[in-house]
């Protein structure tokens, strides 16, 4: 049975336990500090301190693209331990890397390498990568993982709810934000990635009522087959959100997971998100 | 950092190996110089002010891999910078950047030293390469720049092939691409600004003809402060901005020059009133022109009017300052939305500026001003519904006095589709505004919009106008008066005890954020003063203070 292995990149968020047991290859995001560059790979940057150093810096972090070099470097490795790869990034709309896997794939070997747009990004994406392992263990071949990526993605839904306007102000880079925020008071806006973007799903004025809005869109899309519940620094919260659902969530296929600095940069700290998937029916 | 003391090839017509390896550095150190500008100029593929950084890197990157080598040859040098730029890429522009170096090099391979055909050969394949490095080449970017680049320089080595004069003309035709980006790049346009990736390899570019000319690279004690230190420098007093620099002459009678002073300084900031009983001059710098013009008209006449817009001011020095042929500073993105066919409006019925500011702000597109004692008629509501370029429209008439006439209007807009979401107080608007869809079905937008205006408790604090006894609450004429959802709640001589009274009643305790918007007759430091009693009394909750800009209400509440 050839063997086939999944690579993606850092946004993913996938825990470490699930990358180790699929052995999945990561190419690490960076975030910068002024010109101090960190790879987010839990080594050089910790997301904990990530997130203690957003809310004290006076220039926000950027993130940014692993270099193509890296990225080729994760692939030819790869490409050694296995006779094909599924390189599976973060949703090109939402990033250069994207680009960087698909230039890396060109320069590796195209003809062992299946590049798939994840139109995801946290564990939107993650799911895609594990479900996508799952298969390759059972023995599936690229061309019928890439037929299921597909047909999987419209049934992946990825909402946040962000604590503050604050961050996404600074950063500016969610285009509509300018539209229908304002500034004369704070608003908490629920966002959601659909079709590879990111869009405005609601705004709310509280916390409670941002957490319920959570809770709504979820059981709207029940009954769910995996679900992770996403958080910028706020693991009570987290749990709060994943006790509200016990009775939809499934009983595997779970996780909490605390999310993407390239996500996190705009949404700073207390944002709580879900990433589920919702069963083929 | 750059090695300046042989700053001269020896012959202009070839090129080796460590004098690529110095012009990258001299590239490199021009980027330095200015890689904050490049950062502002940055939005387009996104906003987020890292082009110059990302570029910087790679270049550091690219010198750093090449720097153990810088005597080889020249193909090998180049192929080092082209590796380190590849390893160290960050971002968008890094790895088109790390693509120009790749083709550069791929046309300099087994190469000892670079003649003019060498470089215009290597242009091009820099050009080629980088445009196949983007999924979809988008024009008046970085890649343009590039391309004109090696344009310029295939034209150029028709008439020499010293390699100065055809980077020299290099230089200006990248210059001269980058100006025009705008013209091929819409979001440039509207930004106002040139293109961030372009601008870097400009720079990039430049560096390396200052270098062979023997200019400094390092940007000496006069060269212009890079825009970002400037603005840090020159910070506004608040985050707002700068606002507005206020100027007039009141005229009346008995005027009181200290009472006019406290007033007008507690509207701004560098406050200047001098004057006596029938004339004061008033210099304010303040964010609203409008609230102490409307003082001084409620003191007398007011004339020898000026206000200046700081905030223009401040950006026409930055631009002046700022060593740079386009404005650097890119402009919050204006509030407002374009609607059009489908899309669902709204129209609010609004009192106050600060609260119809509020509305604008969050979507409402046609604005009715009335309220309480100032209804607005039937036709003034169908005028707004017309206006709005859309076929379905969401109401919001924000009065319980004013919901007929808003139906009535929605029946006579016969060629829309108009729904009357009943708020029946501005915070129930607000709150109904907040999950507006412009792209939804209107159907559902209007259910999700009627349940939400729910989701608030509205207070209101005014003046009693007749004395009466009501819900058992004794009023007498002039006092003040709290209502909680529109019904008379309590009465009283002190605005802070019957703001307590009514938040009480609010069931405040039970909520997590208790919004203050305050009216006209109230002054920014007594609403600061009263919100923050207010605070001490319900330290859980979160407050709010925001302007509403109302007449007859001081305070209008929301709690949620």
């Amino acid at each position: 049975m050839p063997r086939i292995l999944i690579m993606t990149d850092s946004t993913c968020d996938l825990p470490a336990e699930w990358v180790r047991q699929y052995d999945i290859r990561v190419v690490p995001t960076y975030v910068q500090f002024d010109l101090e560059s960190l790879a987010d790979d839990g080594v050089e940057l910790v997301r904990a301190d990530f997130y203690r150093r957003l809310v004290s810096v006076s220039t926000l972090p950027t993130t940014s693209a692993p270099p193509l070099g890296q990225t080729i470097e994760v692939m030819t490795q790869a490409l050694k331990d296995a006779d094909h790869v599924i390189a599976l990034p973060v949703s090109s709309l939402l990033s250069a890397i994207y680009n960087i896997f698909r230039l890396a794939t060109e320069r590796t070997d195209p003809s062992r390498v299946t590049l798939i747009d994840s139109r995801m990004v946290s564990m939107g994406l993650g799911w895609e990568v594990v479900i996508a392992a799952e298969m390759a263990q059972a023995g599936a071949s690229p061309q019928e993982i890439e037929a299921a990526m597909l047909d999987l993605q419209p049934r992946i839904s990825l909402w946040a709810a962000l604590d503050t306007l604050k961050y996404l102000r600074r950063s500016g880079r969610v285009g509509w934000a300018a539209a229908m925020l304002g500034d004369l008071f704070d608003i908490k806006p629920v966002v959601s990635v659909s079709g590879g973007e990111v869009l405005s799903q609601s705004r709310v004025r509280t916390s409670k009522r941002a957490f319920q809005t959570l809770v709504d869109l979820a059981r709207q899309h029940a009954p769910i087959e995996r679900l992770a519940v996403l958080h910028t620094q706020y693991l009570d919260g987290a749990r709060q959100l994943f006790d509200a659902l016990a009775d939809i969530h499934p009983n595997t296929a779970v996780a909490i997971v605390d999310v993407t600095p390239v996500i996190g940069v705009h949404v700073g700290p207390n944002g709580l998100g879900l990433a589920v998937v919702r069963r083929n029916r | 950092m750059t090695d300046q003391s042989s700053p001269q090839p020896a012959e202009n017509t070839v090129c080796d190996g460590h004098t690529l390896y110095q012009l990258a550095l001299a590239g490199c150190d021009w980027l330095d110089q200015h890689h904050a500008i490049v950062n502002q100029l940055n939005v387009f593929p996104v906003p987020d002010g890292d082009t110059g950084t990302n570029m910087l890197m790679t270049m550091r990157n690219a010198i750093k891999e090449a720097s153990d080598n810088e005597h080889a040859h020249i193909g090998q040098v180049a192929a080092h910078l082209a590796h380190g730029a590849m390893m160290g890429s960050r971002g968008n522009s890094g790895t088109i950047l790390s693509q120009l170096w790749q083709g550069f090099a791929h046309a300099l391979k087994d190469q000892p030293t670079l003649t003019a055909e060498l470089l215009v050969k290597g242009l091009r394949q820099a050009s080629d390469t980088a445009y196949r490095g983007v999924i979809k080449p988008v024009e008046g970017t970085i890649l343009t720049v590039s391309r004109e680049v090696a344009e310029e320089a295939e034209e150029a080595y028709q008439d020499t092939d010293d390699v100065i004069d055809i980077l020299a003309c290099v230089v200006d035709r990248a210059k001269d691409a980058l100006a025009r980006t705008p013209e091929m790049l819409p979001i440039l346009q509207k930004a106002g600004v040139v293109d961030s990736g372009g601008s870097g390899l400009t720079y990039i570019l430049e560096g390396m003809l200052r270098f062979v000319r023997g200019e400094a690279v390092i940007a000496a004690e006069t060269a212009a402060v890079p825009v970002e230190d400037l603005a840090a420098a020159l910070a506004p007093e608040d985050e707002m901005g700068y606002g507005y620099d206020v100027q007039f002459i009141i005229q009346g009678d008995n005027l009181n020059v200290n009472v006019v002073r406290s007033a007008i300084d507690a509207m701004g900031w560098s406050t200047l009133v001098v004057g006596n009983e029938s004339a004061v001059k008033v210099h304010v710098h303040v964010h609203d022109p409008g609230i102490p013009l409307s003082y001084g008209v409620s003191l007398g006449a007011i004339s020898d009017i000026v206000v200046e817009n700081m905030q223009e001011q401040f950006h026409e020095y930055l631009r002046e300052r700022a060593d740079q042929p386009a404005p650097d500073l890119i402009e919050a993105s204006p509030f407002g939305i374009e609607l059009a066919g489908d899309d669902i409006g709204v129209v609010a019925v609004v009192s106050g500026e600060g609260l119809a500011r509020v509305f604008q702000q969050l979507g409402a597109t046609e604005l009715v001003m009335g309220g309480q004692t100032n209804n607005p008629s039937t036709q003034e509501i169908l005028e707004a519904i017309q206006r709005l370029p859309v076929r379905n429209v969401i109401l919001l008439p924000n009065n319980k006095n004013i919901i007929l006439a808003a139906e009535q209007a929605a029946r006579l807009a016969t060629d829309q589709e108009v729904i009357v979401v009943p708020t029946r107080s501005m915070p129930q608007g607000i709150s109904a505004l907040l999950p507006y869809d412009p792209q939804g079905e209107l159907d559902m937008v209007a259910d999700a919009m009627m349940q939400a205006k729910d989701d608030v408790v509205t207070g209101e604090i005014t003046t009693a106008t007749r004395s009466v006894e009501l819900n058992g609450v004794q009023v007498n004429q002039g006092q003040i008066i709290g209502l909680v959802d529109g019904v008379l709640a309590t009465a009283g001589d002190n605005l802070n005890q019957v703001m307590q009274d009514v938040l009480a009643q609010m069931q405040a305790l039970d909520c997590e954020l208790i919004t203050l918007y305050y009216g006209e007759d109230i002054l920014k430091p007594d609403a600061e003063e009263l919100a923050e009693s207010l605070r001490q009394v319900y330290p859980d909750q979160e407050f709010e203070l925001v302007y509403g800009g109302q007449p007859h209400y001081y305070f209008i509440l929301s709690a949620e």
